[in-house]
């Protein structure tokens, strides 16, 4: 008998979610951070989606958000100018950084002692978590305001996507412009994959995979609406992409062939992530939810329960959302 | 004038699609024809509805035979009090340094971690006899928010999370017995 996916629905936020961050795996399990723009980034459980706590200070929307491996800090950019370094067990304000314009992302070394951040004034920065007195390290170089910023190659280099169509290879020592890729529309998402220097990347309706040190690329494929977001598995099954037509699509990586469509959201998706351990991913939309969807529908993960065959004849309805909801908003 | 309607499947319907899609067909009205005209070249066909009907269930059957998997609960929404971060949880207490910590002696400056280990522990003193002092006194606390209220002192909890206070008076009434959750407080003051 087929089974149904069933999204959890997380809500809470009162705005467009526009960015997600899984952290790694840590002793207590691993976490999830949205970046919302009614300027409040919340953090969840990441296999159940049980709401831990919000990061209040933001005095504008949040457009990035992320998480250190160990989720013990998180960083936010927001549109007050301002990038934010939090305590994720207390929940406190740990550093405010000032920038000139809004910052649009954040990211973690893997040691999280350094923190790269860019934004609409089309500068990279990396500020030393350590020696925070001390003035960032700025790289120059893009002609528009940059999207997204990640460390690469083992945090050696930086990988950045700006509206001016173009994304950019950087090696941190030198300071210099390694490499760049130009497209003909804007990329509206980048993600990079360290096991396997994959980089995706989405403009328009296709979904692009790079090899993230050479800039080559490894394969596309194409989905039937534009594509704000995608992730790929963990072990490279699967991948998954949400876009303009409120649909969750997965994709097969090996053949590019479009396995499931889900419905469920309300809105545009904004951002989608595999979590890291493959088994479910998230996604973040423009009706104010996150939705956590199962990559083996059926299976007994987190909130999600098998049922056997021989229950399947019994009315499953009763089992489903058997506790009323805890919190009404 | 009225529109008979008819549905059909298009050619490229194919099982794999979640929502088989209908093509809505609007018959072509004969120019300026009036009722009688159109039924007499339209008549109503008693297969189209039949067959409507069944295609309709299929449809119906296809959403919702495969059964959704079961879910324990829905995800915890946030708590509309608080912004969060349990201090009872798990990760929390394991985590969450209570102390300050102390400064780097990196260049292995023992002398000065003595005295800021020697001033640290003066100051606990202080403290801790601080807390004793307090013991059944009027204590005045200032909390965020510009909100000052009054209480008889009890005593604080080991890692000082929380002052218990008796007789708390707050704007909305006194409180016989309270938790005080130390980080509101800024500061509080007493008559030794």
């Amino acid at each position: 008998m087929a089974m149904r996916q069933t999204p959890l629905t997380c809500s809470g936020h009162t705005r467009p979610v526009v960015d997600l961050a899984f952290s790694g795996i840590t002793p207590f399990g691993y976490f999830l951070i949205s970046a919302c723009k009614d300027g409040k980034p919340m953090l969840r459980q990441g296999d159940t989606g049980d709401w831990i706590g919000t990061f209040l200070g933001h005095k504008g929307a949040v457009w990035g958000a992320t998480l250190n491996m160990d989720a013990t800090k998180a960083a936010t950019a927001a549109a007050d100018f301002t990038a934010k370094v939090w305590d994720s067990v207390s929940g406190d304000e740990v550093l405010s950084l000032a920038h000139k314009h809004i910052v649009k992302s954040v990211n973690f070394t893997q040691d999280s002692n350094h923190l790269l951040t860019a934004g609409n004034d089309k500068l990279l920065r990396i500020f030393d978590l350590s020696n925070t007195d001390a003035a960032p390290q700025e790289i120059a170089g893009h002609g528009a305001a940059i999207k997204k910023a990640l460390w690469c190659n083992d945090d050696k280099q930086i990988l950045s996507a700006a509206d001016d169509k173009t994304i950019r290879l950087w090696d941190r020592t030198s300071m210099e412009e390694v490499k760049t890729l130009t497209f003909n529309t804007s990329v509206s998402s980048m993600e990079y994959m360290a096991d396997g220097e994959i980089l995706v990347i989405t403009y328009g309706k296709t979904i692009a995979f790079y090899n993230a040190l050479s800039l080559e690329l490894i394969k596309t494929a194409e989905a039937p609406a534009p594509i704000n977001s995608a992730s790929l598995h963990p072990e490279k099954d699967f991948f998954v992409a949400g876009g303009e037509d409120f649909k969750l699509y997965k994709f097969d990586y090996g053949t590019q062939e479009e396995l499931e469509s889900y419905k469920g959201h309300f809105g545009p998706v904004h951002c989608v992530r595999f979590s890291p351990d493959g088994e479910l991913y998230a996604s973040g939309s423009e009706d104010g939810t996150l939705r956590l969807w199962q990559t083996a529908v059926g299976k007994t993960y987190g909130l999600w329960k098998c049922v056997l065959p021989e229950d399947l004849g019994a009315d499953t309805s009763e089992q489903m959302y058997g506790s009323t909801p805890e919190i009404k908003a | 004038m009225w529109f008979g309607i008819s549905w059909s499947l298009p050619k490229s319907f194919t099982l794999k699609k979640q929502f088989p899609v209908y093509v809505l067909h609007f018959p072509v009205c004969p120019s300026g024809g009036d009722n009688a005209s159109f039924l007499d070249t339209n008549p109503p066909k008693k297969k189209t509805n039949r067959t409507f009907a069944v295609r309709k269930e299929l449809c119906w059957k296809k959403q919702h035979m495969a059964t959704p998997v079961p879910v324990l609960r829905l995800p915890k929404g946030p708590d509309p009090n608080s912004r969060g971060f349990d201090p009872n949880s798990p990760r929390y207490i394991a985590l969450c340094r209570t102390t300050v910590a102390t400064t780097e002696a990196a260049g292995g400056d023992e002398e000065e971690l003595q005295q800021e280990q020697h001033a640290r522990s003066v100051l606990r003193e202080r403290f801790l006899r601080c807390l004793l002092a307090m013991n059944n006194k009027k204590v005045r606390f200032n909390m965020h928010e510009n909100v000052t209220v009054e209480a008889t002192f009890g005593s604080s909890d080991i890692d000082v999370l929380n002052f218990q206070v008796s007789d708390l008076h707050t704007p909305i009434g006194v409180q016989k017995e309270a938790l005080i959750r130390s980080q509101d407080v800024i500061s509080f003051t007493f008559d030794a």
